[in-house]
């Protein structure tokens, strides 16, 4: 059968996904783990020398570790069949994404396995993370210099 | 304090419900998804909207993936302030810093320390 | 099957909201003020008490530095960078000569109602200047 035809037989035919359901979830996986965040940024804060502001950083970067495990233990994948986007969204979901395939190309060695296939999901993020904050800050140099906008 | 928390939660689910409405809706993979919210980020860091968010917010703010757009775009724009245009390439990753070596650097470790599961 | 993973989550869910409920409101002074110079902290008291978008306010006023950490409200966070900068500039038209620090950042608050009980007048000095440089960190 012709394009068109087969299109709308696997529009019909495919299971529709449960948005309500979908979204609900997302919320409360999401949400919990931000909440986790702001419990281990409340930790910093108050035992060592971080204000409010810098306290994310080392936030950050224990959500990663703690992404790490749960990654390499294979529970988190449990996670994100529950989750969806509420757990591929926060940085534990960019966490996992790296740390996954860089354990699954273990086995291809270390530096065409793990080190060439690490960023495939990363890669792209970054790149278009750069890129849209050259633009946005040139852009706001280019008005700061005509006089449009302070900074 | 406990309101810190409250907003953590609302305010982090609501990044994640728009993460799961890209999904959904627009049907986008993963990847297109994480790349559209890092540049919303970016944009909303240009406008100078994120970084109130942050305040309100907390954690809510800083741990979705958008935070990353965020950082990178501030520190660009920091740098530009001080040393004009050559402070966009300088500045760009120097908040973001831990973040993507934390990434890096667990994931190499979880390659020398895990075993693949293999099982689909 | 999948329903009693979203009830599972939904109790666990109102059981944390009835448990942040719980801790209650915290009893506190509204302000709290620390003075060993010769200023008049008559002012500084009147800038805060005006100031309605403010919850708590702890000052510390020492030889020639004003170090002032104060709690907005949850909504007015938002504007939380504006607020600090009105008191500041309404802190030094008061006292001129003075170098004043305002801060919403909780562990500023945190660290200058500690202050207040400190009595050694070198330790003060010290941890004011730390405090100061704490928060003008970026990263």
């Amino acid at each position: 059968m012709d394009e068109k035809k087969y299109a709308t037989l696997e529009k019909k035919i495919s299971p529709k996904p449960q948005i309500a359901r979908n979204m609900f979830t997302a919320f409360v996986t999401g949400g919990t783990i931000c909440l986790i965040g702001q419990g281990i940024s409340l930790f910093y804060t108050t035992f060592f020398d971080f204000t409010e502001r810098t306290s994310s950083n080392p936030t950050v970067a224990t959500m990663i570790f703690i992404a790490m495990l749960l990654t390499g233990f294979g529970q988190y994948k449990k996670i994100a069949q529950f989750g969806g986007a509420g757990a591929a969204v926060p940085i534990t979901g960019f966490s996992n994404a790296v740390v996954s395939a860089a354990i699954e190309h273990k086995s291809e060695g270390y530096v065409l396995g793990v080190g060439g296939n690490m960023f495939k999901l990363a890669g792209s993020v970054i790149l278009f993370g750069v890129f849209s904050a050259f633009l946005v800050a040139l852009v706001k140099t280019i008005l700061v210099k005509f006089g449009v906008v302070s900074w | 304090m406990v309101s810190m928390f409250v907003t953590a939660f609302i305010v982090g689910g609501l990044i994640c419900v728009i993460g799961q409405l890209l999904f959904d809706v627009a049907k986008l993979t993963p990847a297109h998804t994480l790349c559209t919210l890092v540049v919303a980020g970016s944009i909303l860091d240009g406008l100078g909207l994120y970084e109130p968010l942050i305040d309100f917010a907390g954690a809510g703010a800083t741990v979705p993936i958008t935070s990353f757009g965020n950082s990178l775009t501030h520190g660009a724009m920091a740098e530009a302030e001080k040393h004009g245009f050559i402070g966009v390439l300088t500045g760009m990753f120097e908040v973001t810093s831990s973040g993507i070596s934390a990434a890096i650097l667990f994931g190499f470790i979880a390659a020398i320390i895990f075993k693949s599961k293999g099982k689909v | 099957m999948e329903g009693t993973i979203i009830r599972k989550v939904g109790l666990m869910m109102m059981s944390i909201i009835l448990m942040l409920a719980a801790c209650g409101t915290m009893n506190e002074d509204s302000i709290q003020i620390y003075n060993d110079t010769d200023e008049d902290i008559e002012e500084a008291k009147q800038v805060f008490e005006n100031d309605d978008r403010l919850r708590k306010a702890v000052v510390v006023l020492h030889d020639d530095e004003l170090l002032a950490g104060v709690t907005v409200g949850t909504f007015e966070r938002f504007r939380k960078t504006k607020i600090e900068k009105d008191l500041k500039e309404k802190l030094e038209k008061a006292y001129p000569e003075v170098e004043v620090l305002v801060s919403a950042d909780n562990k500023v608050v945190i660290e200058t109602k500690k202050m207040t009980k400190i009595k050694d007048q070198q330790q003060l000095k010290k941890e004011i200047k730390k405090i100061k440089s704490l928060s003008e960190e970026q990263t």
